[in-house]
């Protein structure tokens, strides 16, 4: 276990390393020159000059290098350009909404998508199993964005149950902070109205964004369950008279998890991803929503940052990932 | 001869898949007494397995299409039992031992668990006891260490030692009839012989009658009483083992004996008997094996059925001298 | 052609075969399919409603919604398929040589990868065309990039069972030229993974347009890309419901009917991945 945690913590840092080096190429190489943004329009060439000395843009790009890499492992990302406030604070107050909302559509997922992959798999080619095929297809294929957008239409604009933006209501404060995640928080709080809004706003966005990756979990979990489901153990269990609910749970879906966990675990980026575009949809005020907005007002710094800092998390999440897969399988676990 | 514990009669079953369909078994006849041992041989694709199968309903259901005939087991009519009433019968009074020992045990659990649940399952013991059985059930299969296997995975563990835990598995809940699928054939040579041993002795001692299925005589010569051969999804031959080893009447068993010392090699037996195994797709109207069969005459064209030829000693071939059956 | 008989069989495939079909009709025949300019603004048929003039009602610059949802398709469509075909061609070419070359070279690939597969592919692609630039064929480039290490990977992995053959451990003691053994050996054993890999990918890449345009960072104004469409047509949402709803629509019937083929040709090549 130990070994290989420490194997997996080297090849962290080498990908870290390399994730530094690609996100500076991004800021300071390519085309899109972020001095053109800083300086607005038709800029003097004085005024450019000065902004790049001002950011070291002037020095070679090994010395820029260097000192962005120092910058970024003492956790500074930078300064945005819009509010000229440290982008490192920006993102961690963005952080916890985001957390929220992709923490309970992932729950939401797996609560739903591996009881039918499971479905699919034992009733395979039968209505059940196409009518769940091709809402796993709809998953992968619907534009999020657009998704979202239906369902607004429907439950708010229509229907009027649901709230189509933010956290909570604006007449409402938000509850005293414990967790970040504010439905726990307004739990605690004891404001039944609170909790109730809370819960009314996550819906929607959750749903929209545990949906994509519902429909990854459900073609995972029906082909992994396919395979255990016809292998030699599975039929000596039966041959042993056990019974079916205890072989599909214990027997098939039990082995069918550990290629499963690595594949939702790989999937986790999409909703990472996902989160950028329904917070933008849903007027979710986390870190997706700060990037978007980030993107309209060309505030390059800060684009960047979000993106060290998601693929941080996503680097972290799938070597925690790769630590679950060992526990479960009584064949690494030695 | 007291109550059959298996009469099959009869049987016919094909395989349909979108549009084909494959004839895999022909007419097959077979019956074992309580405490019996009795072998089922043939090459490779003859049927065999899918026999052993259907004595438990465990073939696909999808694809699998019975189309006549009929498989008694002590007395309940299993093809006419829904799949509750059989799946009552497995583990409890048909145990079942399967080819691979490698694969044949859930890789994610450990050897003692798997033995409780089947334990479990198939009596009424408190969970204290259960965990008792799982060790006696391992110390009848002879594994010297059960306080440490029973706490290892499969993947722990040898060939021989996984064949032995899915024999306690089988046996746990002292089955009436137990199925042995090739328990041998994928394990060393050494340890074949303590394998089936083990199952003759464990027969023995619970008076469970044995289906012990092989492609090589030299195992059935040695652990059955009598023995039943197919080729390709039909009994060709059936008898006393001594009778059919000694005297065989058919040219495919006759062919199958005299490739005997090469018989451990499983795939130098169809190079062995010359010509092709027939195409199941399109089973021919006469006997199976005539186009094979250096004895073939026109009386081949028209299938022959299994009759007697002498003491219970039954033949399906045109060219053997019969006593009507 | 034994391929699309078989993809015809099933049900599920047949329904996809026919409407691929017509999003290609759609796509290439897209200037003589439109019954109105999809560029030219006309002010005073600003937002209307769906009707039997304007099937899917106007924009706010009076352009008919179905003519610009038509024109798109060549432009979503084939901005998608010209960013998977490059970053198969490319991925390709850097793969089969890194498995094939070995030694520090190979090395050094691998963990580029490893490093391009740490990003979320959309966080990836979204700050690749942020830094590049938003317009159409960065986003297409930026895609590209983003989907590079999957094919580099695929084409190292054959490579390297490949290259371990006998034949090609001849002609590598016969002399011949790498680039040749390349061509001549590895290229053929990696076609049907990599198109399978295509196949599946097309999808992906019209909704990462879309939504690469959605944020606005694809395609610029008028180009009638779809997700851009639906960027604009946001602002319309509550009032002219129809302005976003049917563009998503089309992006979603698309990117369906490529993953149901998708997956349709790779239980067909590859069936061990599939069931
Ligand atoms: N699940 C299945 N689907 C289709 N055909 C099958 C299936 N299982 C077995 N068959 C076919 O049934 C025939 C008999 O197979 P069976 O497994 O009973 O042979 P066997 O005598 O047990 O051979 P072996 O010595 O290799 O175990 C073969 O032609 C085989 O191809
Ligand atoms: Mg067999």
């Amino acid at each position: 276990m130990l070994r290989l945690i420490r194997a997996r913590l080297a090849m962290l840092v080498i990908v870290l390393f390399g994730v530094s080096i690609i996100t500076f190429l991004m800021a300071h190489v390519l085309p899109g020159d972020p001095t053109a943004a800083l300086a607005g329009p038709h800029p003097s060439q004085e005024t450019l000059n000065s902004i790049r000395t001002q950011f070291g843009l002037d020095k070679p790009l090994p010395v820029q290098y260097i000192k962005y890499l120092s910058n970024l492992f003492h956790g500074n990302l930078g300064t945005s350009i819009r509010s000229q406030q440290p982008i490192t604070q920006e993102i961690l107050a963005f952080f916890p909404a985001t957390l929220e909302l992709v923490t309970v559509a992932f729950l939401l997922a797996i609560g739903i998508g591996i009881p039918l992959g499971v479905i699919a798999a034992v009733k395979k080619n039968t209505f059940s199993d196409y009518v769940i095929r091709l809402f796993a297809v709809g998953g992968v294929s619907i534009p999020l964005f657009w998704g979202g957008l239906v369902m607004i239409l429907i439950f708010y604009a229509k229907l009027g149950w649901l709230p189509a933006s933010g956290r909570l209501d604006i007449e409402l404060s938000s509850p005293e902070t414990i967790t970040g995640f504010y439905f726990i928080d307004a739990l605690f709080g004891g404001d039944k109205e609170t909790f109730i809004n809370v819960l009314k706003h996550l819906v929607m966005p959750s749903l929209a964004l545990g949906y994509v990756q519902l429909a990854f979990i459900v073609r995972q979990v029906r082909s992994s369950m396919l395979d255990a489901l016809s292998q030699d153990y599975y039929l000596t269990g039966r041959a042993n008279g056990l019974s079916h609910r205890f072989l599909v749970v214990r027997y098939a879906l039990r082995n069918a998890l550990i290629p499963s966990i690595t594949i939702i675990g790989l999937s986790f980026g999409s909703l990472l991803g996902g989160a950028v575009v329904t917070e933008t949809v849903f007027d979710w005020p986390g870190m997706g929503k700060y990037v978007t907005d980030s993107i309209l007002g060309r505030d390059f710094p800060a684009i960047m940052g979000f993106t060290v800092v998601i693929a941080l998390a996503y680097v972290i999440i799938n070597l925690l990932v790769d630590l679950l897969v060992y526990s479960l399988d009584p064949q690494t676990r030695k | 001869m007291s109550e059959l514990v298996l009469e099959i009669k009869n049987l016919s079953l094909s395989f349909d898949t979108q549009g084909a369909s494959a004839s895999i078994l022909k007419n097959v006849e077979l019956h074992i007494g309580p405490g019996e041992i009795v072998g089922l041989v043939g090459e490779s694709g003859s049927g065999k397995s899918v026999t052993a199968l259907a004595i438990s309903k465990l073939l696909p259901t999808q694809i699998t299409k019975f189309s006549s005939g009929s498989i008694v087991f002590n007395g309940i009519d299993i093809l006419a039992s829904s799949e509750t009433e059989v799946a009552k019968l497995r583990g409890k009074r048909i145990g079942f031992v399967f080819q691979e020992p490698m694969t044949a045990l859930n890789p994610t659990m450990t050897i003692g668990k798997q033995l409780f649940h089947v334990i479990r399952r198939h009596s009424e013991l408190t969970k204290t006891e259960a965990l008792a059985k799982v060790r006696t059930a391992l110390e009848e299969v002879l594994i010297s260490k059960p306080e440490v296997v029973e706490n290892q995975y499969p993947f722990q563990l040898s060939g021989g030692m996984r064949q032995r835990v899915v024999i306690a598995m089988a046996m746990a809940a002292n089955p009436t009839l137990l199925i042995a699928d090739e328990p041998t054939t994928a394990l060393d040579v050494t340890v074949q012989a303590e394998i089936l041993n083990l199952i003759a002795k464990l027969a023995k001692d619970h008076g469970t009658a044995v289906l012990l299925i092989s492609h090589d005589l030299g195992v059935i010569a040695n652990s059955c009483s009598r023995v039943t051969v197919l080729y390709a999804g039909e009994v060709v031959e059936s008898g006393i083992v001594s009778e059919v080893l000694r005297k065989p009447q058919h040219p495919y068993t006759q062919a199958l004996i005299k490739s005997l010392p090469d018989i451990a090699d499983r795939d130098s037996l169809l190079e062995t008997i010359a010509g092709e195994f027939p195409d199941l797709r399109n089973r021919p109207e006469g006997c199976i094996y005539a186009p094979r069969c250096p004895k073939k005459f026109e009386a081949c064209e028209v299938r022959p059925m299994l009759r007697i030829a002498k003491d219970l000693h039954s033949v399906a071939c045109w060219a053997v001298e019969t006593t009507e059956k | 052609m034994k391929a699309i008989r078989q993809l015809i069989r099933n049900p599920f495939t047949r329904g996809a075969f026919f409407s691929l079909c017509v999003i290609a009709f759609v796509g290439i025949f897209s200037p003589l399919l439109t019954p109105y300019s999809p560029i030219d603004a006309k002010p005073e048929d600003r937002l209307l409603p769906p009707g039997h003039l304007h099937y899917f009602g106007t924009d706010e610059l009076g352009r008919d919604i179905f003519s610009r949802i038509i024109a798109g398709t060549r432009v979503s469509v084939g901005i998608a398929l010209f960013a998977i075909l490059l970053s198969a061609l490319v991925g390709t070419f850097i793969g089969s040589f890194s498995g094939f070359i070995g030694r520090w070279i190979d090395q050094v690939i691998m963990r580029s990868t490893d490093v391009l597969l740490a990003f979320p592919t959309l966080v990836l692609a979204l700050a690749l065309s942020a830094a590049l630039g938003p317009s159409i064929v960065n986003a297409a480039l930026a895609i590209a990039i983003v989907k590079l290490p999957i094919y580099t990977r695929l084409a190292r992995t054959q490579a390297l069972s490949v290259s371990h053959t006998l034949f090609v451990k001849a002609a590598k003691t016969f002399g011949v030229s790498s680039p040749w053994i390349v061509r001549r050996h590895i290229v053929p054993n990696l076609l049907t993974p990599i198109i399978v890999q295509i196949s599946l990918d097309i999808g992906d890449a019209i909704l990462l347009i879309a939504t690469l345009g959605f944020l606005g960072l694809g395609a610029q104004p008028p180009t009638p890309e779809w997700g851009a469409m639906i960027s604009t047509g946001w602002n319309y949402l509550l009032d002219q419901w129809w302005y976003p709803t049917f563009t998503g629509a089309a992006i979603f019937i698309a990117v369906i009917v490529f993953n149901i083929i998708g997956d349709g040709i790779r239980d067909l090549l590859d069936p061990k991945a599939g069931e």
